[in-house]
C-alpha cells in the first residue's frame, strides 16, 4: 500500500516536473526567437549532451562530432525564428542534427569509415577506467560500446539515424518519421534492415571474441 | 513449415519493437515455443538489442554555447535592430527611390507651360510652339476655328438630316405596310359582312314568305268563319223578319178588322 502510494506520488512529481520543464523550454524558445542569446544557451545546455552523442554515434569521431554539434546549435540559433511554437523544440533540433550528420556522412568517400583518431577515445577510456569502481566491468562495458559503434559503421546514413533515434533517443516511429521527414513505412523498413545488419555484425564480433578467448 | 519459419523470422524484430498485430504476435509465440531455430534467432535479436541499448552516452568534451555575433549580420537583422525613427526615415527614402526608379523606367516626361502640366509616358513630348501675342494671328485662328466648327456643324447637320430622312423613310415604309394590312383586313371584313347580310336576307325572305302565307291562310279562315256567322245572322234576321212580317200582317189584319168593324 505504501509502495503504491510512493510510486503514484513519484509519478505525479515526474509529470509535474515534465510540465514545468516543457513550459520553461517554451519560454526559452520564445525569448530566443526575440534574439535573446542567453535563453538560447540555456537550451544548448539542456540538449548539448544528446546532440553531441547523436553526432558521435553517427560520425564516430569525437572531434568531428563536437564540430558538428557546434554547427547544429549555430544553425538552430540562426533559424530559431522559423521554428513554430506549436511544434516540439526537441523534434526540430533533432531534425537539424539528423540532416547535418547525414549530409556530413554523405560527403565522406564511399566505403566503411573507421576512425583512425582513436587516441582521444582511448584517453577518455583510460581515464574512466582508472576512475571506475570496478575497472574490469568498466573495461567490458567500453569494449561493448566500441563494438556497437563499430557495427553502426556498417549502416547506411539513413539507417543509422533511424537506429540512433529509436534505440538511443528512444523515440516513437511517428516522431522519427517527423524528424527524418519520411513515411512511417520507410522508417520501419530502414530500422528493420539496420537491425538485421547490426545483428549480423554483433553476432560475428561475439563469435570472433569467443574464438580468440578459446585460443588463449 | 519453412514458410512459417521465414514468416516468424520477419516477425521477430517487429514483435520486439511492439510493431506486430496481437494475433500475429500470438501466432509467433506459438511458433517460437515449437521451433528451437526461430527461438534461437529471437535470442540473437534480443542480445543485439540489449547490447545496442547498453551503449552509454559519452561525456561532452566542452559546452557548445552560441554567441550573438555568430548569427551573422544579415540585412534583415540589421533592419530589425534599427530604432523606429530610423526605420521610418529609411522606408521613406526607399519609397522615394522606388518612385524615382519607377518613373525612370516608365520614361516619364513632365512639362509645365503657363501653369499647365503635361505628362508623357514613353513618348517624347512635342516641341512647344513659342507663344506670339498677335491680334491678326488670333483673328486668323478664330476664323479658322469658326470655319472648322461651321464645317463640322454642317457635316453633323447633314449627317443628322440623313439619319432623320432614313428614319422617316423607314417610318413611311412601316406605315404603308400597316395600311396594306388594314386594307386587307377591311376587305376581308367587308366580304364576310356581305356574306352574312346575304345569308340574313335569304333567311328573312324565306321567313317573310312563310309568315305571309300563314297570315293569308289565317285571314281566309277568319273570312270563312265571318261569312258563316254573317250568313247565320242573315238567316236568323230573315227568319225574324218573316216573323215580324207575319206579326205585322197579323197586326195590320187585326187593325183592319178593327177599323172595319165600326163602318158596318
Amino acid at each position: 500500500m505504501e509502495n503504491t502510494l510512493d510510486s503514484a506520488l513519484s509519478h505525479t512529481r515526474a509529470l509535474a516536473n515534465q510540465k514545468v520543464e516543457s513550459s520553461q523550454e517554451a519560454a526559452w524558445v520564445a525569448a530566443s526567437q526575440r534574439g535573446d542569446a542567453v535563453s538560447f544557451n540555456r537550451l544548448v545546455l539542456k540538449w548539448e549532451r544528446a546532440i553531441y552523442n547523436l553526432s558521435l554515434r553517427m560520425l564516430r569521431d569525437a572531434d568531428e562530432a563536437a564540430e558538428a554539434t557546434q554547427e547544429v546549435f549555430l544553425l538552430a540559433f540562426k533559424g530559431i525564428r522559423r521554428f513554430r511554437l506549436d511544434a516540439q523544440f526537441s523534434t526540430w533540433l533533432y531534425r537539424i542534427a539528423a540532416n547535418h550528420c547525414t549530409s556530413r556522412l554523405r560527403k565522406r568517400p564511399p566505403g566503411v569509415h573507421l576512425s583512425l583518431d582513436g587516441s582521444q577515445e582511448g584517453t577518455e577510456a583510460g581515464q574512466s577506467l582508472a576512475a571506475a569502481d570496478c575497472p574490469e566491468q568498466e573495461f567490458f562495458r567500453q569494449e561493448s560500446d566500441h563494438t556497437v559503434r563499430g557495427a553502426l559503421e556498417y549502416l547506411q546514413p539513413e539507417q543509422r539515424i533511424v537506429v540512433e533515434l529509436k534505440f538511443f533517443q528512444e523515440m516513437t516511429f511517428e516522431q522519427i518519421a517527423m524528424i527524418v521527414e519520411a513515411p512511417l513505412s520507410t522508417v520501419k523498413s530502414r530500422l528493420y534492415h539496420g537491425l538485421e545488419i547490426l545483428k549480423i555484425r554483433l553476432a560475428r564480433g561475439a563469435a570472433r571474441n569467443q574464438s580468440s578467448a578459446g585460443g588463449r | 513449415m519453412k514458410s512459417t519459419c521465414e514468416e516468424a523470422r520477419n516477425w521477430i524484430p517487429r514483435a520486439l519493437m511492439s510493431d506486430l498485430a496481437p494475433q500475429d504476435e500470438q501466432a509467433l509465440n506459438t511458433h517460437l515455443a515449437e521451433c528451437p531455430a526461430c527461438s534461437g534467432e529471437q535470442r540473437v535479436y534480443l542480445d543485439t538489442l540489449n547490447q545496442v541499448r547498453s551503449v552509454s552516452d559519452s561525456p561532452i568534451p566542452r559546452h557548445f554555447f552560441v554567441y550573438p555575433n555568430e548569427r551573422g549580420s544579415s540585412v534583415i537583422e540589421f533592419l530589425r535592430g534599427l530604432a523606429p525613427g530610423w526605420k521610418l526615415a529609411g522606408s521613406m527614402v526607399v519609397a522615394t527611390m522606388a518612385v524615382v526608379v519607377g518613373l525612370m523606367a516608365a520614361r516619364v516626361q513632365i512639362r509645365v507651360e503657363q501653369g499647365i502640366y503635361t505628362f508623357s509616358f514613353g513618348h517624347p513630348l512635342p516641341r512647344a510652339v513659342p507663344a506670339r501675342n498677335s491680334a491678326a494671328e488670333i483673328q486668323a485662328l478664330r476664323a479658322e476655328l469658326t470655319g472648322l466648327l461651321g464645317a463640322r456643324s454642317k457635316a453633323e447637320r447633314a449627317e443628322w438630316m440623313n439619319a432623320l430622312r432614313q428614319q422617316v423613310k423607314e417610318s413611311n415604309r412601316y406605315g404603308v405596310r400597316q395600311q396594306q394590312q388594314w386594307d386587307a383586313a377591311l376587305v376581308n371584313l367587308e366580304t364576310r359582312l356581305n356574306d352574312r347580310i346575304e345569308d340574313s336576307a335569304v333567311m328573312l325572305t324565306a321567313g317573310m314568305e312563310q309568315s305571309a302565307s300563314s297570315v293569308f291562310r289565317a285571314l281566309q279562315r277568319q273570312r270563312q268563319e265571318d261569312l258563316a256567322v254573317t250568313r247565320t245572322r242573315l238567316e236568323h234576321l230573315a227568319t225574324r223578319g218573316e216573323l215580324k212580317n207575319q206579326e205585322t200582317d197579323e197586326i195590320l189584319s187585326t187593325l183592319l178588322q178593327v177599323a172595319r168593324l165600326p163602318e158596318k
